[in-house]
């Protein structure tokens, strides 16, 4: 263990009052240098001033630096490696609400693809198939076979006011009748007035069919170029 | 009434006519002494309490002066002391098992002196005349400044940082403080 006496502290030396102001002396060195301190008029005075240059620090960093938020700082390592998966990864990972919202729409994608890629291999081309679709098609529209009847029949079932009448009755084909619960088969409905009006165009469709027996002989009115020469004399 | 005169004629006038010239010396030297205290104890309450000691035995004393030395020299001479008595009752309350945490949270949670808005203007611009020192200071001793106070590294630590000797590293720290005070010894002693 050291004594008092073999603790080497220089007389005034700059080192030590600069350590002792800031308590990095050993505990020995600095009961040495207080004894010094209190007997050596010079060393006090400096000690004086270093201690005032030292308070005006020491209050700039308290008041100014000491209650000073430490701004938050953010590197940006290795950005520019960044591939654009890992770019994709980052911005999901960072927003949880865009990476449900993502995934929400990819499975809506798959899903919708595989119905696609299904209809297209069972249906030769229709969009739907299925047990749906087979009763759709066991249900085909069949032609709907009206009698034909004059304008003037059609007429009787319009009353003066426009209603149509009740009393004719159609038949309605599989698809588009309701089963009699009991018999199970077709039940006649009136026709409407403005089913009426949609099945004319299939009347005159199957009237206007091109037959070689529908021709018929009609007076030709057009010009010939034996009318144009009937007046003109050809004799020499 | 008693600015224009020295110090030594001030004590003079407080010992034969005017105690109260007394007051105008505590004024001039007031921060001087607690930025004495402060330095040697490092704590603010207790160097408040040793400036206030030194200045109240310098009173008693005042007939004792003699002006064979400054009066800077002389109430210097008494708050070293003054100190080193509270260091010495320091050490002998924690030899007697004082509780030394309670102690340690003394020292960062000292309540605040209740400053005028005056001082408070006054303190501002001193802050302001030490940033503008600390700045014009030669890079190698600011960096000694700033790690040394704001980064609170030990001087084997500055010296490792810098890769200087130990004795660099005390010797820029001097000079910075030496400078940083003729740079501020023409700010008035009132303002802080």
């Amino acid at each position: 263990m050291k004594n008092d006496k073999d603790i080497k502290v220089k007389p005034c030396a700059s080192g030590d009052l600069v350590a002792y102001l800031y308590d990095e002396l050993t505990t020995q060195e600095r009961s040495s240098f207080e004894t010094h301190l209190a007997d050596c008029g010079r060393c006090t005075d400096e000690f004086a001033e270093l201690s005032f240059a030292r308070l005006d620090v020491y209050e700039w960093h308290r008041d100014e630096f000491a209650g000073m938020e430490t701004p938050r700082f953010v590197i940006p390592y290795a950005e520019a490696n960044v591939s654009w998966m890992d770019a994709v990864r980052i911005f999901f990972a960072s927003n949880r609400q865009w990476a449900a919202t993502g995934g929400a729409f990819a499975l809506i994608a798959v899903v919708f693809g595989a119905v696609l890629i299904s209809s297209s291999f069972k249906g030769g081309g229709d969009l739907v198939q299925g047990p749906a679709a087979d009763d759709f098609a066991s249900n085909r529209v069949q032609p709907v076979v009206l009698p034909l009847a004059p304008s003037s029949a059609e007429d009787k079932n319009v009353g003066p006011s426009g209603e149509v009448s009740n009393s004719e009755p159609r038949v309605i084909n599989a698809s588009s009748a309701e089963k009699s619960p009991k018999t199970g088969g077709t039940i006649r409905q009136p026709l409407k007035n403005s089913e009426r009006i949609q099945s004319k165009p299939v009347q005159a469709q199957r009237k206007t069919a091109p037959r070689l027996n529908d021709f018929e002989d009609e007076i030709d009115n057009t010009l010939r170029l034996g009318d144009l020469l009937a007046d003109v004399d050809t004799r020499d | 009434m008693f600015i224009n005169l020295s110090d030594e004629q001030l004590v003079e006038l407080a010992v034969s006519k005017d105690p109260e010239a007394f007051g105008e010396i505590v004024r001039r030297w007031e921060r001087k002494i607690f930025a004495l205290c402060f330095g040697m104890l490092a704590r603010e309450d207790e160097a408040r309490d040793a400036a206030q000691e030194t200045f109240i035995a310098a009173y008693r004393n005042l007939s004792k002066f003699r002006g064979e030395a400054k009066v800077s020299s002389w109430l210097h001479r008494i708050a070293v002391n003054q100190c080193l008595t509270t260091k010495r009752r320091a050490k002998t309350r924690s030899e007697d098992f004082i509780d030394e945490e309670k102690h340690e949270e003394e020292r960062y949670f000292v309540a605040p002196e209740k400053a005028s808005p005056a001082r408070t203007i006054e303190a501002n611009e001193r802050l302001t005349l030490v940033r503008q020192a600390v700045t014009s200071l030669p890079s190698e001793l600011r960096q000694v400044i700033v790690m040394k106070e704001f980064e609170d590294m030990t001087f084997q630590e500055i010296s490792e940082t810098l890769e200087v000797p130990l004795s660099t590293v005390k010797s820029r720290l001097y000079t910075a403080l030496k400078q940083l005070r003729m740079k501020l010894e023409r700010v008035p002693l009132e303002i802080a």
